[in-house]
């Protein structure tokens, strides 16, 4: 439990989260298993940059 | 071509073949069953891979939390929010029974981790939730 708790940083975190949650939509929203790739790999990608997006645009605010 | 005397004759003969309207409780008891266990019900459905893909990620994303060590609302919450986050950590099922297994030491939601592990718990039972509709619809024969 400490390992996860601490290797598992804050870039890694959100890494695992995107790959879960857009391995289920994938499963939810496509039925054949290209289309389901393909799903996946879209909305992780998605997932990730508007995380990364909003960091950046609340970036000001910590200053 | 299509008002021919054979074809008519054959589509007339042809045997009825219906399928029956699908009952309600089966796919209610088929739910339920897979809001327990995440990916149940799609297994029981003889769907392996779909039901392998939601046990996988709504475990993975309930024990990741439990292990970041992110707060668990209880049922008897005080607030609306409380209710609403009970309502989420409890959509993953059997994992909702089995966080305080993984999560003996209690949350600790002063480090991010922790803030980070109960967006994970909450997304695990909206996650599964979501799952446990589609199993109903297929149950249903809504969907494929």
């Amino acid at each position: 439990m400490w390992i996860v708790a601490n290797l598992l940083g804050h870039f890694p975190a959100l890494l695992l989260f995107a790959l879960l949650a857009s391995l289920a939509l994938s499963c939810l929203a496509q039925r054949s298993p290209f289309g389901r790739i393909r799903y996946l790999a879209w909305a992780f990608i998605l997932f990730v940059l508007i995380a990364v997006g909003f960091a950046w645009a609340m970036y000001p605010l910590s200053r | 071509m299509s008002d021919s005397p054979s074809h008519e004759k054959s589509a007339s003969e042809a045997p009825v073949t219906e399928t029956p309207p699908p009952h309600i409780f089966p796919a209610l008891l088929i739910a339920f069953v897979a809001w327990i266990v995440p990916g149940l019900g799609h297994a029981i459905m003889r769907r392996w891979g779909r039901g392998l893909i939601y046990f996988v990620a709504v475990g993975g994303l309930a024990v990741t939390g439990y292990l970041l060590r992110g707060n668990i609302f209880p049922s008897h919450a005080s607030d609306f929010f409380g209710t609403l986050g009970f309502l989420a950590d409890a959509g993953s099922g059997v994992f909702y029974y089995l966080s305080h297994f993984f999560e003996a030491a209690g949350p600790d939601v002063s480090r991010a981790a922790g803030d980070y592990g109960t967006r994970f718990i909450a997304a695990a039972g909206v996650v599964n939730f979501i799952a446990v509709c589609d199993a109903y619809e297929i149950a249903t024969r809504r969907r494929a």
